[in-house]
């Protein structure tokens, strides 16, 4: 690397107490474009294939846009500003795990909370440096994504769920479908495009049960044992502090609720 | 890891870790109980979820905007229309006219609200923000020679300058949620 090539470290750390660093698909192209220059990256910016070989991914934007703070370039600023928000304003379009939201305004709400607070951060890191901004440049898509789920619990919290059902003690086991999507997504029974759209419809379903039922299926999707003797094994019982016996019950419970949602019941 | 570390944090750091391995699920789990529930959810999100692999830049404006349409709908008897329909002091619709406030400090619900009024569209009028600054109006009349570009004002601190009362700066912050969309 030469001097032409060295980058200012980021400055957040990471939880484990290193300082955060940029994927080497975004020094590359920082690289390149500080080569190519300003005007050139601007239209490259503008192909919105993130296949082409010429496509910017947005932590590039980011340096460059922070960048423009040494030479005071305002002009350059607000055309990167641009382009990002445009970026995040498309970003709307994916899909949220928690559903769309009821209303228009819902939707206007959350997307202008997640617009505001990027741009809260980019504010005042032009007045000096926001280390916050750092995870944007180590990868903008999944802080966005960060802050959408942040801003769809805000905006929707609770209000969306609506249990109306009896909680039946019936049948106590699952269809074989929902064990497998639930318990064992390790198998792989379903191809996964199959297997993720069940996923989708499982988590619907658990957003609609009580808190407590709620919580053990979420754990138990991400294969979080019941117990564990481990300390270095997370356990449901050890974050819920409660007995496996308590999480094997709400378990039960919600397994029936889970299969009127999805209309696999007997 | 650290115990004391805040939610932000926390789910932050997990949001863009490279390796979203369930072995670094557990690791985070297991350091912070606390926040384990947004980081299942995080988690999930960041599985299920992942970005498109390719965009349509559809909505991209690559096309220059019509400076002097947007300047019109915030001019004159539309800047007083626009004044009155959001209770804003006029001045606050010449900050947008004059390209005065740095784009990204203007709160998304007021950007909304103010092209809503002006009968333009968000896209548009963040666009015709995102221009260089020129010299108000007023000022172009006596200045000899071309109009210099001019340094822009954080919308914070422009609210600042003014003397308004705690009601008319709670107008130009609130979201317009509870009385529709403008």
């Amino acid at each position: 690397m030469n001097n032409f090539d060295e980058l200012p470290p980021l400055r957040k750390f990471t939880v484990s107490g290193q300082v955060q660093v940029r994927r080497a698909r975004t020094v590359e192209q920082i690289q390149r474009a500080r080569k190519d220059g300003h005007d050139y990256l601007v239209k490259r910016a503008m192909i919105g294939d993130r296949s082409s070989s010429d496509y910017v991914v947005s932590e590039v934007l980011i340096f460059m846009m922070r960048d423009t703070k040494k030479h005071n370039n305002r002009r350059m600023f607000d055309k990167y500003f641009w382009i990002l928000s445009q970026r995040v304003q498309r970003s709307f379009r994916w899909r949220n795990l928690g559903g769309a939201p009821t209303s228009d305004l819902d939707q206007l709400r959350m997307e202008e909370m997640v617009m505001d607070k990027l741009n809260m951060l980019i504010s005042k890191d032009m007045e000096g440096y926001d280390e916050r901004l750092d995870y944007y440049e180590v990868s903008f898509d999944q802080a966005l994504m960060c802050d959408r789920q942040d801003a769809w619990r805000s905006v929707m919290g609770k209000a969306k769920r609506h249990v109306s059902m009896t909680n039946s003690d019936d049948d106590e086991r699952l269809t074989s479908e929902v064990n497998v999507a639930l318990t064992d997504m390790a198998k792989d029974a379903f191809d996964e495009n199959e297997k993720r759209n069940y996923l989708l419809r499982c988590l619907a379903a658990i957003k609609e049960l009580p808190d407590k039922e709620r919580e053990v299926m979420m754990y138990s999707l991400r294969e979080i044992p019941d117990e564990s003797t481990d300390p270095s094994v997370p356990s449901i019982s050890s974050i819920l502090k409660c007995t496996p016996k308590t999480v094997r019950s709400r378990r039960k419970s919600a397994q029936t609720k889970m299969k009127v949602l999805l209309g696999e019941e007997d | 890891m650290s115990n004391e570390q805040t939610r932000e944090d926390v789910l932050r750091s997990f949001s863009v870790e490279e390796d979203q391995s369930k072995a670094t699920l557990d690791a985070y789990l297991v350091q912070y109980p606390q926040f384990a529930m947004d980081l299942v959810e995080l988690s999930l999100e960041l599985e299920l979820l992942g970005v498109p692999s390719s965009d349509s830049d559809d909505d991209i404006e690559v096309s220059p905007i019509d400076t002097s349409q947007v300047k019109a709908a915030l001019s004159g008897e539309n800047a007083k229309g626009i004044a009155k329909k959001l209770g804003f002091p006029r001045t606050v619709v010449a900050g947008f006219r004059d390209r005065t406030f740095a784009p990204e400090t203007l709160p998304q619900s007021l950007v909304r609200r103010t092209a809503s009024a002006a009968s333009i569209g968000k896209a548009q009028l963040l666009a015709y923000l995102c221009m260089p600054t020129s010299i108000p109006t007023g000022l172009s009349m006596k200045a000899a020679g071309k109009p210099e570009e001019m340094e822009k004002t954080s919308f914070a601190d422009f609210v600042a300058s003014l003397d308004l009362d705690e009601a008319q700066k709670a107008r130009l912050y609130d979201g317009g949620y509870n009385n529709g969309s403008d």
